[in-house]
């Protein structure tokens, strides 16, 4: 990751968080660099949360440059009934996608969304397989061979606020199926 | 995989003989090959229809799990199952079963294969072309014409001319898996209903002497089911439509035109050769044994002659254009060569009604809606044309049992006409209800994903769309009809 986040998990109501963040945002001009992740398709349930059925925890990235700042702020509103329960460096960001297609163009389409990652992205375990099968050439009743395949899986990690761009881009083509981004401390 | 081949084929093979041989009455009669499919049908035991559902099962699952493997094998597969009948049938019925066997193939595997080799190939030289722009008026007015031509140019036809201008005309779109879905409901499936041209298990009927213009009396059942398919389908395009980003207009627009244009008549000539032989007695010829319809057999060398003209006078470009080649009814040809062995038992089973070892069958279907639902149920999960045959073949069985087949159908459309219309529909509705229900499905899908749209995987189809839109509609069509 070429920037620094941080998992701020706080104890609290999510609205009043989502306002509270808004708030810090506004006060000290940020434009990027905190995400309030139920926002956004980043897996945030842990295992433990959901054994010990806590709903009320929300969870917060914040970039390098804004983390001890937050933290200070979310310490000093302890009238408002919010607390930080945990507060782990992301080590790594990634989402896996897959995607299947039999159609030339939108393969060429693919292959260059693939090739063109934003700086700060990178393709990992990507096995893409291209598959041509003359002998599947026409339109069969019931053999639905294909004389042209490309599928492919893999995986897109890196800079946290470039993946979650990059994930909504993905997910807007059709042919790519993607997970949710998770987050490794 | 290869060298286990040869092994499973021979441990099946000598099990299936193994246990016609222990578990049919060997009477001399049926050594003498005297007896007929009534008497048969009596002494077939019920393990004898597993190669019928082998054959079914192999066409419903190979394309799915292993199109591959299946594309380059499906004639060995079906080979197989038809002789793991055949043989051991000749070897304990000898004459009886050679009788069967060139009857079932004479009467109905020929002709069945001549009527959709001509369709085929008259269907493959008609080509739309021209630039249409997919607005959901232009696609509800194309879906209607499909649903209309489809009782008359075949399911398989009707979707082959139409399935690639819909696809081009939408290209621009993002959102176009709904208008394919729909395609297969309606011009796949759907719209074949009114003549015996319209879908396979219909001209199966014909064959077996249900008028031509009997399946004219599904109309209303056709069009209630239609009408509320269409509406949603509009309302459905019209949201996706308005969700779209609309494209420049194109620079040169061509103007529609239909090229092959002559085929349509050619077609017009194979519903006269098909309603030519249901009305015109000429009289019998013999062949091996076999009594044969004159009527049947100028109809079959009209349909011939009518294919081989298109092909004469079709331009190469047209059938390029709609990307034709002869695969498809090599693999129906091959399929069906199988399908048609492996149902003897099941059908000589059925016609003997009670005392074959289906009888159960015939006595726990009682009402029309349990034909309906049970005929499509199966019609949806295996191939709609031996489905159809299986529950005509139980009708026959249980109202007219002992009695000659078109006397039998006769008085089927007579007395029990509603039974008729129950299998007939269900059939021919369920088959949009999964990708295998009906030929054209399949291929409707593949020509759509060759296209780049990502169609939804099986259960996809019938999850999202097929179940939530079509059961509804056919309890409709039960409460009110049936």
């Amino acid at each position: 990751m070429s920037q620094n986040y941080y998992e701020v998990v706080v104890k609290g109501d999510d609205n009043l968080l989502k306002g509270f963040l808004s708030g810090f945002k506004a006060a000290k001009r940020i434009k990027s660099g905190l995400i309030f992740a139920a926002d956004h398709p980043i897996d945030t349930h842990h295992l433990k949360e959901i054994l010990t059925f806590q709903r009320d925890h929300v969870h917060l990235a914040a970039s390098e440059r804004y983390h001890a700042a937050l933290l200070a702020a979310i310490k000093a509103a302890a009238e408002i009934d919010i607390e930080i329960v945990s507060d782990k460096r992301i080590s790594k960001a990634y989402f896996d996608f897959k995607f299947s297609t039999f159609n030339r163009d939108v393969a060429s389409k693919l292959k260059r969304r693939l090739a063109r990652l934003p700086v700060g992205l990178e393709l990992a375990d990507f096995e893409p397989k291209e598959t041509i099968e003359p002998s599947g050439k026409g339109v069969e009743l019931y053999s639905p061979l294909h004389d042209y395949a490309f599928e492919g899986k893999g995986r897109v990690q890196g800079d946290l606020e470039k993946l979650l761009l990059f994930h909504r881009k993905c997910e807007e083509h059709v042919f790519i199926e993607t997970s949710d981004i998770e987050l490794e401390s | 995989m290869s060298f286990k081949a040869p092994v499973l084929w021979n441990t099946a093979f000598c099990f299936f003989l193994f246990v016609i041989l222990l578990t049919v009455d060997h009477s001399p009669a049926f050594a003498a090959g005297e007896a007929n499919a009534q008497k048969l049908g009596a002494r077939l035991p019920i393990w004898s229809v597993l190669p019928f559902v082998g054959i079914l099962l192999s066409i419903a699952l190979f394309p799915l799990f292993a199109p591959r493997w299946w594309h380059s094998h499906f004639p060995k597969v079906s080979a197989f199952w038809a002789s793991i009948f055949a043989v051991p049938f000749l070897v304990v019925f000898r004459g009886a079963a050679i009788h069967e066997i060139l009857h079932v193939y004479m009467l109905e595997y020929v002709p069945f294969i001549i009527l959709l080799w001509t369709l085929f190939t008259i269907a493959g030289g008609i080509h739309l072309g021209g630039t249409l722009r997919g607005t959901p008026g232009t696609n509800v007015v194309l879906l209607l014409i499909g649903t209309a031509i489809a009782s008359w140019v075949g399911t398989t036809g009707a979707s082959m001319i139409l399935i690639r201008p819909l696809l081009r005309a939408n290209g621009w779109r993002r959102n176009k898996v709904h208008l394919v879905v729909f395609f297969i409901f309606l011009v796949s499936n759907i719209g074949g209903a009114l003549t015996p041209l319209g879908d396979p298990p219909l001209f199966l009927g014909f064959l077996l002497g249900v008028p031509f213009f009997w399946t004219m009396s599904l109309l209303k059942e056709t069009v209630f089911i239609a009408i509320p398919i269409l509406t949603l389908f509009y309302l459905l395009d019209r949201y996706f439509y308005g969700k779209e980003e609309q494209p420049a207009e194109a620079s040169e627009k061509v103007p529609l035109r239909i090229q092959g244009i002559h085929n349509i008549l050619l077609l017009a000539g194979v519903v006269g050769a098909v309603f030519m032989s249901g009305v015109w007695h000429l009289g019998e010829t013999t062949i091996l044994g076999i009594h044969i319809a004159r009527e049947s057999l100028g109809r079959d060398l009209i349909l011939v002659l009518l294919g081989l003209l298109s092909l004469a006078v079709t331009k190469a470009e047209v059938h390029k254009a709609n990307g034709f080649s002869w695969f498809p009814i090599k693999e129906v040809a091959f399929l069906f060569a199988g399908i048609f062995m492996t149902i003897i038992p099941a059908i000589a089973i059925l016609k003997a009604g009670k005392e074959g070892s289906l009888g159960f069958v015939t006595t726990a279907l009682e009402t029309p809606a349990h034909y309906f639902w049970v005929t499509g149920s199966l019609s949806s999960f295996l191939d709609n044309a031996p489905s159809y045959l299986t529950f005509f073949n139980s009708l026959l069985g249980k109202f007219f049992v002992g009695v000659p087949t078109r006397e039998a159908v006769d008085m089927l459309i007579e007395q029990q006409e509603l039974y008729l219309t129950s299998i007939s529909l269900g059939s021919v509705f369920w088959g949009a209800l999964t990708y295998i229900g009906n030929a054209p499905n399949f291929m409707v899908r593949s020509i759509a994903e060759e296209a780049g749209v990502k169609m939804p995987t099986f259960f996809g189809y019938m999850g999202k769309y097929a179940i939530p839109i079509l059961i509804p509609l056919f309890i409709l069509v039960t409460l009110v009809f049936l």
